[in-house]
């Protein structure tokens, strides 16, 4: 739970976009819950955020339940992850 | 009669302009770096950090400009009548210099205090736009208010360099500690000239290990 609090904001929109470029499959809300450690409203909050940000899309599985998955803005975040988390540290973004 | 006033000694006349190439261009990569995680990210942060960068970078630009068509007209003229031209050149280039370092100075306050509110942003630029204004021929004046924002950017960088413990933030915060002093040798240059040249190297320094951050980021 310590970790959890000590991660930064870019580091759970990471570890989010991560657990969904690892299943390699649109994901469902509650794998991401679990992967991502975050409380249902929050991970809503990331959830909206990302796809505004064109990072994630919703895609409805066969039963019309929502699942998740990266899109190539998304894709193209975690490549350059290291880059840009090291900026923003060093600057204080 | 014209009085061109030079900051420091007259051999050091070009050669500041050669340090200001340098730094500008560090300016420039910043810019570019911003530019691109602002892409990356889409977060307006990065596009402010990268847009006063680029207002500092086009200040530098301004005043190596204005440097390199005064120092080509003092060798082919004596006072004739281009030397108001020579004049006119000088005011316009310095107060373009001097409006887009404060421009730029702004810029970073208002992202590194994070004033977000329009009526607090259009009041900090108005008191601060009046100051510049005086400033523009009141090089004292100029240098304070340069002097001033620098340090609470330098402030703002502090607080970074002191909550991540990373060598990187703590060379950003020693680049503009060093920009910042550099400011305070600037204002003393009446006093002595050689002010000027060691504002010039300070400036030349902190923009180095600024450079030396970005080169650090890209190696990731």
């Amino acid at each position: 739970m310590n970790d959890a609090k000590k991660r930064s904001r870019l580091e759970i929109i990471y570890d989010i976009l991560a657990a969904m470029r690892d299943k390699k499959a649109p994901i469902v809300p509650t794998h991401l819950l679990y992967k991502s450690n975050l409380s249902h409203d929050r991970l809503k909050g990331y959830l909206d955020e990302l796809i505004a940000k064109q990072f994630i899309q919703e895609v409805p599985d066969k039963n019309g339940k929502k699942r998740y998955q990266l899109t190539e803005e998304g894709y193209k975040f975690l490549q350059g992850f290291q880059q840009l988390k090291e900026f923003t540290k060093s600057f204080g973004l | 009669m014209v009085h061109l006033v030079l900051s420091g000694p007259t051999w050091f006349f070009g050669f500041d302009s050669m340090l200001e190439i340098i730094a500008g261009i560090i300016a420039l990569l910043i810019v570019m770096a911003s530019t691109r995680y602002a892409r990356l990210a889409k977060d307006k942060r990065y596009g402010a950090l990268g847009g006063g960068f680029l207002l500092i970078f086009l200040s530098f630009i301004s005043q190596v400009v204005t440097s390199f068509f005064i120092y080509h007209e003092l060798k082919e003229v004596a006072l004739t009548d281009s030397v108001v031209d020579i004049t006119n050149m000088l005011f316009i280039g310095h107060a373009a210099h001097v409006l887009f370092f404060i421009s730029g100075l702004i810029v970073l306050v208002l992202w590194a205090l994070k004033i977000t509110e329009r009526m607090q942003q259009a009041l900090t630029i108005m008191l601060i736009f009046t100051l510049t204004i005086i400033g523009i021929t009141n090089p004292f004046i100029y240098n304070f208010t340069a002097l001033a924002l620098l340090v609470f950017i330098s402030a703002k960088f502090f607080l970074n360099a002191h909550e991540q413990q990373t060598p990187c933030s703590w060379a950003v915060l020693a680049g503009f500690a060093l920009i910042t002093l550099a400011r305070l040798a600037f204002m003393l240059a009446p006093l002595d000239p050689y002010w000027y040249v060691g504002g010039h190297g300070a400036q030349l320094i902190g923009y180095l290990m600024l450079l030396g951050v970005l080169v650090k980021v890209l190696r990731k």
